[in-house]
């Protein structure tokens, strides 16, 4: 009789034991691959040296763009998506005015757009929303794979959110990069940061590049 | 969640209507809304939403809440928050109808609270204006004519 209990018990204890294992492998998979894991691409690097590398996305007039194609030349990056009903619109129209601000110099630098919403954000939907701003600012899209790329390599954040009724908006990083010629990360220039500030950072990055 | 959001909606106007209807609380010359300050923006063409920002002055002496907007230019209007933090911009509905405190104002502008216009029935035009009405809990409907800026603009337009 004892030995029954005994196998009894360590059954129990077996089951207990495979319990415990089959939930810490839940929890892990659920926090890491699983519908818990954090959608944040890095959204603080550690470091901005980790900031820039390899992307292939589409401009909005279909033709291929890499990292290759933006470098020799320093760059303003701003993502977002088209159907942003606040601070895209208002920092393309920023951008629009550091250019004209810029005057002559601005041929010296790129100033790119990149959509975060692959779905909406078509060659064709680029170009019609691109249109209304200076024609100078290159669009990039792509499918969900090559922008996925570029926010892991440029460390920048977006996640899809539902709106009632339908339709959805998007999260996502809204600040101005700034990247020398060698599409090395410099700093930031954050929404609603005035003319006064803005314009001196891209003089000095403009400055910077055609000395280095 | 939602069921349980369209319930305590149903049961703020039933309420609301009820005491109206009573007499108990008709709106009074005191519960009055000042909006100023109305304005959007001109969206590209397919756009689909598009925001509004406006300043509501409560004269009254009670505080007021902004239950409803409605408008024929959009099948949803929302009070929505957009925060900073970080670097990354999120918008996100008001969990509760906005409050507007006795002799108070609440501003709506560019980077901050905003009516989030969802399905848009068509592009809105520099230039133009569109009509919304605010319904309040004890102000009652405020019609609401705003202009249209440029797009891309972070003040009203002259």
């Amino acid at each position: 009789m004892i030995w029954l209990r005994r196998i009894r018990y360590a059954l129990w204890g077996a089951v207990g034991i495979a319990g415990f294992l089959a939930m810490a492998i839940m929890l892990g998979w659920w926090t890491v691959d699983g519908p818990g894991a954090r959608a944040i691409r890095n959204a603080a690097p550690a470091s901005i040296t980790e900031i820039g590398g390899p992307f292939t996305m589409t401009d909005q007039r279909g033709r291929t763009i890499t990292d290759q194609d933006i470098r020799g030349k320093p760059t303003m990056m701003f993502f977002g998506f088209t159907s942003c009903p606040d601070v895209c619109p208002t920092t393309l129209s920023d951008m629009t005015g550091w250019l004209e601000a810029l005057g002559p110099a601005s041929e010296k630098i790129n100033a790119v757009f990149v959509s975060v919403d692959p779905e909406r954000d078509t060659v064709e939907q680029m170009a019609r929303y691109l249109s209304l701003f200076d024609p100078r600012i290159l669009g990039l899209t792509g499918t969900p794979a090559q922008l996925e790329q570029m926010a892991r390599n440029y460390r920048f954040y977006y996640r899809r959110v539902p709106l009632d009724g339908g339709g959805y908006t998007m999260d996502h990083t809204a600040m101005v990069y700034l990247l020398d010629r060698d599409g090395r990360f410099t700093s930031t220039i954050d929404y609603h940061e005035n003319r006064q500030t803005a314009l001196p950072k891209l003089r000095r990055l403009l400055g910077a590049g055609s000395a280095g | 969640m939602t069921r349980m959001r369209k319930f305590l909606f149903a049961a703020a106007v039933l309420a609301v209507v009820g005491m109206s209807t009573s007499g108990a609380s008709v709106a009074k010359a005191a519960d009055r809304m000042v909006v100023e300050r109305a304005w959007t923006r001109a969206t590209p063409p397919s756009a689909k939403t598009a925001s509004a920002y406006l300043v509501l002055r409560n004269a009254g002496s009670s505080d007021d809440r902004l239950v409803r907007i409605e408008s024929q230019v959009a099948e949803t209007i929302e009070v929505h928050s957009m925060t900073m933090d970080g670097g990354i911009m999120r918008m996100r509905r008001l969990d509760a109808p906005l409050t507007i405190p006795a002799g108070g104002e609440v501003r709506l502008d560019p980077g901050g609270l905003h009516l989030m216009m969802m399905g848009l029935k068509t592009p809105l035009r520099e230039g133009d204006r569109i009509k919304l009405d605010l319904v309040f809990e004890r102000a009652g409907r405020v019609a609401v004519e705003m202009p249209i800026a440029r797009l891309g603009a972070t003040e009203p337009p002259r």
